[in-house]
């Protein structure tokens, strides 16, 4: 085997051509799986604060991180960083932008000045989406409400209220598909307990299948529930295209 | 080349859910109407009598709280039954104008008789709910007629008859000193006297089947028993004994009637056929017992008894002899009345001067308000689909007849402009 000197490599033309192949290989494949969208559909959220724009949330405490500008812009980076400026609240009759704060894990970035009154604790991303729901059910009780889309963000792969995950387009969705079967159920006062539906909806929002999971135990109910989700389709599609919903509707606490 | 591509597919492809992913969604319903549109009866022959039946029947939805019409006003289809026999309705254009439900259907006069055939559409799920149903009345009950049909569609949706064709018995000095026994429609409407013999007459009590009310009369002097029978039957007099009676109710389809009777300063209840026969003491002991109601299979009585001090709710079971006491609170709880459904009894617990009607559960677990208000409210009575209750309020200064739905929502007066009205006893369907 003999050995040949890499100056005389380089003046191959055959060689140059072999390398320049290999570089914008190694290009392709590494700018493939960087910005590939689907692959970054499967990255989690944890220690950023996210921001929700979901109808008059509560304002954010004073001293919390990162409150970002109210405006969501159309067309955001794919990885939008939380400022860490602090923001007096916004009034609250305006949508205002709420923050979610996941306590256990550690916030990655330069974190605020701390402030010398004491702070309310923040809340877990389960606690601000059960918050939210109920004002939003409290607002609109007959109609579907107006839910302002969230930032446009990557979906992450947990759904919105996992143990700390927190998707502010898959919470905004639930919100409206929620709002939406609930003003569409009429008749709920006949039902004792709840009936469970599983729903397969596609990319757009139409209902691919439905089945009665778990009876209330009287049929009518059963039906009024049913009538409700038919009345709901389609739904609005969501962020993650195709999905699959475990739907229970519980009648309001009746005699 | 074609090999780096290859990779870097297989790595996109990699990346791609495998499936759908799966969410859970929690709605929390809220008390609204179930909509349903009405076409108007399609009529055989021209008769106008349509509209008045069609009104009746809307009326009676709505009377329901479950069930509302659609103002045909919407309608993107005919406001009349055109396609009766058709197999199948543009379900698209009804859930269009947010109808969950069609009710179509025919009528026809034969000689005196009102006949009509319906069928009720679920719209949302498009398909027929239940069979084609006929039904018939005399001409001159068409609004009767309706209700029933529309008590009828109630059931469809709701799995229990609806209550606007029943009827409330009450007393009632209609502005005088004596006091009648009056009958009204669920509604209010329609008002007639049952008695007229210008006494004090109480406590009318319906029998299992609808078909007779026993009441309390002074007519004879001293308080007695009487029935009426549906259909101007002349009433009799129930037990012939020197002992007062207070008060009589059913007990169950047997024909046995529950009695409150004073014998020797004791008030006690006893049991006996409608001729008065066969007594039988179901309270044995020396404290005053009153108010009794019985379950919907007649094995247990609720009743007040004085025993512990106050006058409290007792339920006894006639099976085994026990007795126990479900009410704690307040001083003073009495006229317990037990649902349709066996699932609550109602009562009047006193509050201050005033007393407010309350629901328990027959375990003595659970208590809940149904009608507060800062005057009086007693005498419940349950309509036959449990849903409903009639009571009486002086909430005006006199005392009137009111209804309510079972969640304390919809309290309506039935007695405006009728004098003092009090002791409302709501009748079983008439059919």
């Amino acid at each position: 085997m003999s050995y040949v000197p890499v100056e005389s490599l380089l003046e191959s033309r055959a060689f140059r051509r072999l390398l320049a192949w290999s570089v914008a290989g190694h290009v392709i494949l590494f700018g493939g799986l960087t910005f590939n969208p689907f692959q970054r559909s499967a990255q989690v959220f944890t220690a950023n604060p996210v921001m929700v724009s979901v109808v008059a949330a509560p304002p954010a405490p004073a001293a919390k991180p990162a409150a970002p500008k109210p405006a969501p812009k159309a067309a955001p980076k794919p990885e939008p960083k939380p400022e860490p400026k602090v923001e007096p609240p916004p009034p609250p009759p305006k949508p205002v932008v709420n923050e979610v704060v996941i306590p256990k894990e550690p916030a990655p970035l330069a974190k605020p000045k701390p402030k010398p009154k004491p702070e309310p604790k923040p809340k877990t991303a389960e606690q601000l989406l059960a918050e939210l729901t109920q004002k939003v059910e409290a607002e609109h009780p007959n109609s579907v409400p107006d839910v302002p889309q969230a930032p446009v963000r990557e979906a992450p792969a947990a759904a919105a209220g996992g143990p700390g995950i927190f998707d502010p387009a898959m919470a905004a969705w639930q919100l409206r598909v929620k709002a939406l079967i609930h003003s569409n159920w009429s008749g709920s006062q006949i039902c004792k307990s709840p009936p469970i539906f599983d729903l397969e909806i596609d990319s757009a929002g139409r209902l691919d299948s439905l089945a009665l999971a778990t009876s209330s135990g009287d049929r009518y109910c059963d039906e009024s529930a049913e009538r409700a989700v038919r009345k709901s389709i389609p739904l609005p599609p969501s962020p993650r295209g195709a999905i699959e919903i475990e739907l229970v509707l519980t009648p309001k606490a009746t005699l | 080349m074609k090999r780096l591509v290859l990779i870097a597919l297989v790595a996109i492809g990699l990346a791609l859910p495998a499936h759908a992913q799966r969410v859970r969604i929690d709605v929390t319903g809220a008390q609204r109407a179930i909509p349903v549109a009405v076409q108007r009866f399609a009529l055989a022959e021209p008769g106008g009598a349509s509209e008045e039946f069609y009104q009746a029947l809307v009326a009676g939805l709505d009377f329901s709280s479950v069930v509302r019409h659609v103002n045909p006003e919407a309608f993107v289809e005919s406001k009349v039954t055109r396609d009766f026999e058709m197999p199948a309705v543009p379900c698209e254009n009804w859930r269009a104008i947010g109808a969950e439900g069609l009710v179509q259907g025919e009528m026809r006069f034969v000689q005196n008789k009102a006949q009509v055939r319906f069928r009720v559409w679920d719209t949302a799920r498009c398909r027929l709910l239940g069979d084609v149903a006929f039904r018939e009345r005399d001409r001159p009950d068409l609004g009767l007629l309706a209700r029933i049909v529309a008590d009828d569609i109630v059931e469809r949706f709701t799995g229990r008859r609806g209550v606007s064709s029943t009827e409330i018995a009450f007393v009632s000095d209609n502005g005088r000193r004596n006091k009648e026994i009056w009958l009204m429609d669920a509604d209010g409407s329609g008002k007639r006297r049952l008695t007229n013999n210008g006494s004090i007459n109480l406590f009318p009590a319906w029998s299992p089947d609808g078909k007779t009310l026993i009441y309390t009369s002074f007519k004879a002097g001293q308080s007695e028993l009487f029935l009426l029978f549906r259909g101007n039957r002349p009433g009799t007099r129930l037990i012939n004994t020197k002992d007062e009676k207070y008060r009589g109710v059913w007990q169950n389809q047997d024909g046995k009637i529950a009695v409150v009777v004073s014998r020797q300063g004791n008030t006690d209840i006893y049991s006996v056929t409608t001729n008065g026969s066969s007594p039988q003491r179901l309270t044995e002991a020396r404290s005053i017992e009153t108010s009794p109601s019985f379950s919907p299979d007649g094995r247990q009585m609720a009743y007040v008894s004085d025993r512990s001090g106050s006058p409290q709710i007792w339920i006894k079971d006639l099976d085994t002899g026990q007795e126990r006491r479900i009410t704690f609170n307040g001083p003073y709880n009495s006229s317990p009345a037990w649902s349709p459904t066996g699932e609550w009894i109602a009562y009047a617990a006193q509050a201050g001067n005033n007393f407010d009607l309350y629901l328990i559960n027959p375990e003595g677990t659970f208590t809940t308000p149904l009608v507060t208000h800062p005057r009086s409210d007693e005498d419940p009575a349950w309509a036959p689909d449990g849903r409903k209750l009639a009571f009486t309020s002086n909430r005006r200064g006199r005392k009137e007849v009111y209804r309510v739905d079972v969640d304390g929502n919809n309290t309506t007066l039935l007695t405006d402009g009728f004098g003092n009205s009090s002791n409302p006893a709501w009748s079983r369907w008439l059919d």
